[in-house]
């Protein structure tokens, strides 16, 4: 396995995530949160367009309300990010065109990837887009966003112990889909 | 068929992949979006709300003061006057006040604006109705 080379090739550090800093305006929130908001939506709604108009959504709510009326920055953002996306699958579901999400996207950019480590982003990405939603968002906010699984709950609003099972129950799914594309 | 590094992957070494995996960020003209010219423009006259909430504070404490003031007023005339039996027993007004110092009752009381039917306060009249008839000066 060589996941070394890919953890280089991310150009990133393990457990890097947004700091929970308080910004002093919606550019400094923006500059501190619009990506990790951004790689959330992606993996919820699989699509590059619908994440931007949410985003737009919830930065234009923070604007309403006046940064200096929220207390803590970070939940209040994932958690109005995941109202969003809750609202946009709904309309998606109503309307029948599920198939849209089929974008398979994800957080993962298939596009920065090295040559070699292309296809097995492609397959990462395919085996994620194919959990449940409730699944995917925890993978996402821990796996890529750093949230620990304390302070998961504050953006799903479900308890510890239903974000650790569902990770674990998340991961074993993957690794099957990944066995069973192997065979 | 996968990446042949994906073939029994155990959790922990695939927990390490995602982790590792370069990460997404949105296009590079999102904050023209996010941010469009006017969304978060303050309002009118937002730069003056301190000056203008401690000016409204202000005229609302000058309209209270003028509001008890006028009721006060109101409630002086509604007073009736000192019975006439009161006034009748009462000796009349004397500039030095002597006849009210014989009959306990302070200088700084208003009785003799009570006893000439000017408007006074309905507890002065009150105190001052019931001073009198303790000392038996009137009733």
């Amino acid at each position: 396995m060589e996941t070394s080379r890919v953890l280089e090739a991310a150009g990133m550090k393990r457990g890097e995530r947004a700091v929970s800093a308080i910004p002093v305006d919606l550019g400094e929130a923006y500059d501190t949160y619009a990506a990790p908001l951004y790689r959330y939506l992606v993996t919820l709604l699989g699509s590059e367009e619908n994440s931007e108009d949410a985003l737009q959504e919830v930065f234009l709510a923070v604007g309403r309300v006046g940064l200096r009326h929220i207390r803590d920055i970070q939940p209040y953002l994932f958690q109005t990010a995941r109202r969003q996306a809750v609202s946009l699958l709904r309309k998606r579901r109503r309307r029948g065109r599920e198939s849209e999400v089929a974008a398979q996207l994800s957080w993962i950019d298939i596009e920065a990837c090295s040559e070699d480590d292309r296809a097995l982003a492609i397959d990462l990405g395919r085996a994620l887009q194919s959990l449940p939603p409730e699944q995917r968002e925890i993978i996402v906010l821990h796996l890529s966003e750093g949230f620990t699984f304390r302070e998961i709950p504050s953006v799903c609003g479900i308890p510890t112990n239903t974000v650790a099972s569902r990770y674990r129950l998340a991961l074993g799914k993957l690794r099957d889909a990944l066995k069973g594309d192997a065979s | 068929m996968t990446d042949r590094r994906l073939h029994d992957i155990e959790v922990g070494e695939l927990e390490i992949l995602l982790r590792g995996l370069p990460r997404r960020s949105p296009s590079a003209d999102l904050p023209r979006r996010v941010f469009p010219i006017g969304a978060f423009a303050r309002r009118p006259l937002a730069h003056m709300r301190p000056a203008l909430t401690a000016a409204g504070l202000v005229a609302l404490v000058a309209l209270d003061a003028l509001v008890v003031s006028f009721q006060d007023r109101q409630l002086a005339r509604a007073l009736p006057a000192p019975p006439a039996a009161m006034v009748a027993a009462a000796p009349a007004p004397d500039p030095d006040l002597s006849w009210l110092r014989d009959l306990g009752l302070p200088d700084s009381s208003v009785a003799v604006a009570a006893l000439g039917r000017q408007a006074v306060g309905r507890d002065t009249y009150f105190s001052l109705r019931d001073s009198l008839l303790a000392n038996g000066s009137g009733g």
